[in-house]
């Protein structure tokens, strides 16, 4: 290979890195921010178009000048991020449980919760299943106890693909905590702060 | 004749998949104005589910659902949208239970497919859903028919019961007229239960109380979003906190009165309304006796004991005899004295005067064959705690004429 050759290979060869380098720099982006059981990342923090998209009371919170009501949802927010804790330490009442289960391909969508009496309440449990439009048909009704198609789904191998669940805590029962994939989306009721006993309602 | 056919197909494809209802208007502040007055005409009645002449024949509900229905019933004939949280989970395009599904086509026609719709969400919430998700809490003054009165009280064995009454109107001396159902009502198929002169016993707590069906687009937003004209407001429960429960409906009962209440017409609305529910109870009693015929006396498992038993119902009663006893005293202190119901009371509670004839004939409690009892009877057995709720006791049990021998069946709660 004649030098020119040689240094015609090179030349072309530091104007592809060149190229690479210069689109890779361009696209270059901080981490995707994150929000993991109610915690933010520090990039969020310096990302004021992350606090913006959220809904005001949120944003607000990450002000200084936040109320009382904020302060105190935040330190709920942090107290109940974790259902499977809350579990553990709270007195639970279950109210309602919704699983959407991929099995065999199908979409089955599982639902537990309660009916009113005049004296008290009774378990239901439903099976919806999806059809090619995603709309969920209502395929068994089983009050007191699970039905033969809510149980087979529920023992069934499959992805879980959505989760949803209200639960009661405390010895009235009186706060409410709601979650979505085990995020807690909102929460109402008496607050255990003893500080600031009073109602409240938080939505996140 | 190829786009004959085309055209054909594309009417069948369309008519194929239809919305439960087209909705061509949007709610606003004049259409809750038109609910507030349709919940007080004849549409909304007792009978609006079982008269076979009703648009809306062969809907069943029990008490969250009656308020669902009227809300649905009220968009449907008026062209509006209508949604709840969707109770089978808000996954990606699923987040609303709403007018605009076309999973009710195999019921048929239009009307037929509202029935469908309010089944469904009758099989599939409760008074906790229509309460957390679909309603927002109003300021007293914003009380209008078309409100709804939720409570969650405490029962035996840390169990709650919950419970939805529908406003269906408020009376000159701020009183309500409610309807209702309740499981037991659905399961017979009844009329919807009514009571035409209403105070409520239980405080408000948060969400617990009263609240109005959000619109559609607010499903999901916080109390900031809904229009301040509807009233949206924590008011009740911080109200709630420095009252007790009578002084509360008290104030609430001022608040919304368009007329003063004399002491002779308080005493006489309160008189009535212990005389209807102390007679109510005869039907609750015998309806369990009856299922003992049935049964021959089986101990009743938990689903029955839930349908026949009466502890909740019959701790509402007495906290209604007790709040009559209060009136007696303030009217006693105020020196207002007239009127047939003050001398009952006094006989009632205090076993003065000598009405016993006439208070017998203006309420008799007739629980058993040759049993007529009279309300100062009633009172004195219940206030005794004589009267069992159980509802596998003897009649004579269950109304305190005897305290033995008691069931030995399981008390379930």
């Amino acid at each position: 290979m004649k030098s020119h050759q040689k240094l015609l290979i090179n030349i072309g060869a530091l104007i592809i890195v060149a190229v690479i380098g210069a689109f890779l720099f361009k696209n270059y982006r901080p981490p995707v921010a994150t929000v993991n059981h109610g915690s933010t990342t520090s990039v969020e923090k310096a990302n004021p178009d992350v606090i913006l998209s959220k809904t005001p009371a949120e944003a607000v919170t990450t002000h200084s000048n936040t109320s009382p009501k904020e302060e105190n949802c935040k330190s709920l927010r942090s107290t109940y991020m974790n259902i499977d804790e809350v579990k553990k330490v709270e007195k639970v009442d279950v109210r309602f449980v919704n699983t959407h289960k991929k099995v065999d391909g199908i979409v089955y969508r599982l639902r537990l919760f309660y009916k009113d009496t005049s004296e008290n309440d009774y378990i239901n449990y439903l099976v919806y299943k999806e059809n090619q439009n995603d709309e969920d048909i209502l395929v068994e009704k089983s009050p007191y106890k699970k039905g033969k198609l809510y149980t087979k789904i529920e023992k069934a191998l499959g992805e879980i693909l959505y989760s949803e669940e209200g639960i009661n805590i405390g010895t009235e029962q009186d706060l409410f905590l709601h979650y979505e994939n085990k995020v807690l989306k909102d929460l109402q009721g008496v607050s255990p702060n003893p500080r600031e006993k009073d109602y409240i309602e938080c939505r996140f | 004749m190829k786009t004959f056919l085309s055209l054909l197909l594309l009417t069948l494809s369309v008519s194929a998949t239809a919305a439960v209802w087209e909705d061509t208007n949007t709610w606003s502040l004049d259409y809750e104005k038109q609910f507030t007055e349709w919940v007080q005409t004849n549409n909304v009645r007792e009978g609006m589910f079982n008269d076979r002449n009703s648009p809306y024949y062969g809907i069943s509900t029990d008490c969250a659902d009656t308020a669902y229905a009227i809300r649905a019933i009220f968009a449907f004939e008026h062209k509006l949208p209508f949604a709840i949280s969707n109770p089978s989970g808000s996954r990606d395009v699923s987040k609303s239970l709403n007018n605009k599904s076309n999973k009710f086509d195999y019921a048929g026609p239009e009307n037929k497919r509202l029935v469908a719709l309010i089944t469904e969400i009758g099989d599939s919430v409760g008074t906790e859903n229509l309460t957390r998700l679909d309603t927002f809490p109003v300021a007293i003054k914003s009380i209008v028919p078309g409100s709804i009165f939720t409570y969650k009280m405490a029962a035996k064995f840390g169990k709650f019961i919950r419970h939805t009454y529908n406003i269906k109107g408020i009376n000159p001396v701020g009183t309500f007229d409610v309807v209702y159902s309740t499981q037991a009502n659905h399961k017979s198929r009844g009329d919807l239960l009514r009571r035409r002169d209403r105070e409520f016993e239980n405080l408000p707590n948060d969400p617990w109380g009263f609240r109005r069906f959000k619109w559609p687009e607010l499903l999901n937003k916080d109390l900031s979003a809904i229009p301040a004209e509807l009233g949206p407001s924590m008011e009740q429960y911080n109200l709630a906190r420095t009252m007790d429960t009578r002084t509360f409906f008290k104030y609430v009962g001022k608040q919304l009165a368009t007329t003063n209440e004399s002491s002779s017409e308080r005493m006489t609305r309160l008189f009535a309304a212990i005389c209807l529910e102390s007679q109510a109870r005869v039907g609750y009693v015998n309806d369990a006796l009856n299922h003992l015929n049935q049964t021959g006396n089986a101990c009743m498992n938990y689903e029955e004991f839930d349908a026949y038993s009466t502890p909740a119902r019959d701790g509402a009663l007495k906290e209604m005899y007790l709040k009559f006893q209060q009136a007696l005293s303030e009217s006693t202190q105020l020196r207002l004295t007239d009127g047939n119901a003050y001398a009952f009371a006094q006989y009632i509670f205090n076993g003065k005067g000598s009405v016993q004839a006439e208070l017998q004939a203006a309420c008799p409690v007739a629980y058993k064959n040759g049993m007529v009892i009279d309300l100062a009877v009633f009172w004195k057995r219940m206030s005794a705690d004589r009267m069992s709720s159980h509802p596998n006791d003897t009649v004579e049990v269950r109304w305190g004429e005897k305290t033995s021998p008691a069931t030995r069946c399981k008390r379930w709660y």
